[in-house]
């Protein structure tokens, strides 16, 4: 089975600890460590959701969002970020971020954002 | 200091906030997945179950109490961003409460506010006003050392003169305020930064400590 949530974070154990959360949830989660992984991986085309950091070295989390929406507008991405401002929010919206959550968030609420997230690529199915 | 050094103080500043969200992030999953598999064994017996719910517990509210901090100081931060901005009043009050309310509760004074339901919106500069404020309240901390009082802070929305009123409990008013303005630096420094902002004030006020004025705002005649 491929991945069908992605986590795209340069904060190695952040990540693989929030992987293993949603695992246990049943999901199948996948671990990227920069926006250039992240786009080879999506391109695999297994990857539904994206819960997308906005500030890594290299490639930055708003320029990952803006490639994965025009090469995989049906990818939804769900920023997750510890960084953002408000102006990055607006902007993370317009680019088509599905949600905009704050590190550290509750997993329940990111786990509703997926729901939300899993329901919308279900209509669109 | 200057504007550019100021921004740039708060620049590093607000970016070792956004590190130590980070670090809480990493420390909040790590905690959410001990608390998952404590869960997954419910219903297996285990040695010490108790003690590891309970310091699962205690670490998720630290990160809590730790995010509203870094929250709160990434604020202040930028605040630093720009020399003048619009800004609510009410969201100056909050920031400065809750920065200052630590240094209050250490000589035991009670730092309250009580906000208008609408929005103040103010063009000054929020660092300095913060930190004339902050001052004004340390002078007046000073001087209400080991009594127990409160100092509440109430937000004015009268559409002539918006301002902040400061009602100090448990003390006498005339005491306080005085005893401010004759005894310590700090308000030295108030009244330079409310000189520089404009801000004015009335400290005989009946039945108000201290009743502030923002910039463009008539100040009300003295009632002696």
């Amino acid at each position: 089975m491929g991945i069908e949530i992605l986590i795209v974070d340069d904060e190695v154990e952040f990540a693989e600890a929030f992987a293993e959360r949603l695992r246990l949830r049943g999901f199948t989660a996948g671990i990227a460590h920069s926006g250039e992984q992240a786009l080879r991986i999506v391109d695999e085309g297994a990857v539904k959701i994206m819960v997308l950091d906005l500030k890594m070295p290299g490639m930055d989390g708003l320029e990952v969002l803006r490639r994965v929406k025009r090469s995989h507008p049906l990818v939804e991405v769900i920023i997750l970020s510890g960084h953002g401002s408000e102006v990055d929010e607006a902007y993370g919206r317009q680019l088509g971020a599905f949600s905009y959550l704050r590190k550290p968030a509750d997993i329940g609420d990111v786990l509703e954002a997926v729901k939300r997230a899993e329901k919308l690529l279900a209509s669109q199915a | 200091m200057k504007a550019n050094e100021l921004a740039f103080f708060g620049k590093i500043a607000a970016g070792v906030t956004h590190e130590l969200r980070n670090v809480l992030a990493i420390i909040n999953e790590s905690n959410g997945l001990m608390a998952d598999v404590l869960v997954m064994l419910k219903e297996t017996p285990f040695p010490q179950r108790e003690r590891f719910q309970r310091s699962v517990q205690k670490i998720g509210e630290q990160v809590q109490r730790g995010v509203e901090i870094t929250s709160r100081f990434n604020r202040f931060a930028h605040s630093m961003d720009d020399p003048c901005t619009e800004v609510d009043l009410n969201s100056i009050v909050t920031q400065t409460v809750s920065l200052t309310k630590r240094f209050a509760g250490l000589q035991n004074v009670e730092l309250k506010s009580a906000l208008s339901d609408h929005p103040i919106m103010l063009f000054i500069n929020p660092f300095r006003v913060q930190m004339a404020l902050t001052r004004a309240i340390d002078a007046f901390v000073r001087c209400m050392s080991g009594s127990s009082g409160s100092i509440l802070m109430l937000v004015r929305e009268s559409v002539d003169s918006p301002g902040l009123d400061f009602y100090f409990e448990g003390e006498s008013s005339d005491k306080v305020v005085k005893g401010a303005v004759e005894a310590f630096g700090e308000w030295r420094e108030f009244e330079e930064l409310a000189s520089i902002l404009d801000l004015r004030y009335d400290w005989r006020a009946p039945d108000i400590g201290m009743a502030l004025f923002f910039p463009g705002v008539p100040t009300p005649e003295r009632t002696t």
